[in-house]
C-alpha cells in the first residue's frame, strides 16, 4: 500500500518526531510508515486522515493485493 | 524521542548486570557461601538499583515515563515483537527437540526428560494463550 504521508506531512511544515507526539506513536513508526515498510492499523488510519483532516483515501492508496508486511 | 528511551533501556540493562555483580561481590564480602543465595543477592541489588534508578531518572525527565509509554504501546513495536515471539517460540521448540535427540544418544534420561517437559510446557502454555486470546478478539 502507497501513501502520501511523508508529502503531506512536509506540505504541513511538521517534523516527523512532532507528527509521532501527537499521534502518540514512535518516530520509526512514521517513518516506516512514509517509506511503505509498514501499514497501519485503521485506527492508526482514522488517527491520521483525522489530524490532516483528510479522507484515508487521499492519504492511503490501496492497490491491489500484496503480501503483508 | 526514541534516542532517550533507548539510552535509558541500555541503561537499565547496564545497571541490572552492574548491580546483579555487585550483589554477588557484596554477599562474598560478607561471608555468604551458598550459591543460590549469593544468586538472589545479585537479584535483589540489581533490582534495587534500577528502582533507584527510575526515581532518578523519572524526576529529572518527567516526560520520559510517557515517552517509555507509547515505545510500549506503540503498533509497531508491538508487531514487532509478535513477530519476533514468533520466531522465538518456534527455535525454542526446534532447540527443544535437538537437545531431546542428544540426550536420547548419550542415554542422559534426565536431559531428554527435562527438555520434552519443557516442550510440553510451552506448547501448553502457548496452546492456552491462543485459546485465550481467540475469545478476546
Amino acid at each position: 500500500m502507497n501513501n502520501r504521508l511523508g508529502e503531506i506531512r512536509k506540505e504541513r511544515g511538521i517534523k516527523q518526531d512532532e507528527l509521532a507526539e501527537i499521534l502518540e506513536v514512535s518516530r520509526q513508526t512514521i517513518s516506516s510508515l512514509e517509506n511503505g515498510k509498514y501499514n497501519p492499523s485503521i485506527l492508526l488510519a482514522f488517527k491520521i486522515a483525522g489530524y490532516f483532516n483528510m479522507s484515508i483515501e487521499e492519504i492511503f492508496l490501496y492497490e491491489g493485493e500484496e503480501n503483508g508486511k | 524521542m526514541e534516542n532517550k528511551v533507548l539510552k535509558y533501556n541500555k541503561k537499565k540493562f547496564f545497571i541490572g548486570l552492574g548491580g546483579y555483580f555487585a550483589g554477588n561481590i557484596l554477599f562474598e564480602l560478607l561471608g555468604g557461601e551458598d550459591v543460590a543465595y549469593r544468586l538472589v543477592a545479585g537479584v535483589v541489588v540489581a533490582g534495587i538499583l534500577w528502582i533507584l534508578s527510575d526515581l532518578y531518572d523519572f524526576k529529572m525527565n518527567p516526560s520520559l515515563k510517557k515517552k517509555i509509554r507509547i515505545e510500549d504501546k506503540d503498533e509497531r513495536n508491538q508487531v514487532i515483537r509478535e513477530k519476533a515471539g514468533y520466531f522465538t517460540l518456534k527455535v525454542m521448540i526446534m532447540t527443544l527437540f535437538v537437545i531431546i535427540f542428544i540426550g536420547a544418544v548419550m542415554e542422559d534420561v534426565l536431559i531428554s526428560y527435562g527438555a520434552a517437559v519443557l516442550t510440553i510446557l510451552i506448547l501448553i502454555i502457548n496452546w492456552i494463550s491462543i485459546r485465550y486470546w481467540n475469545k478476546r478478539m
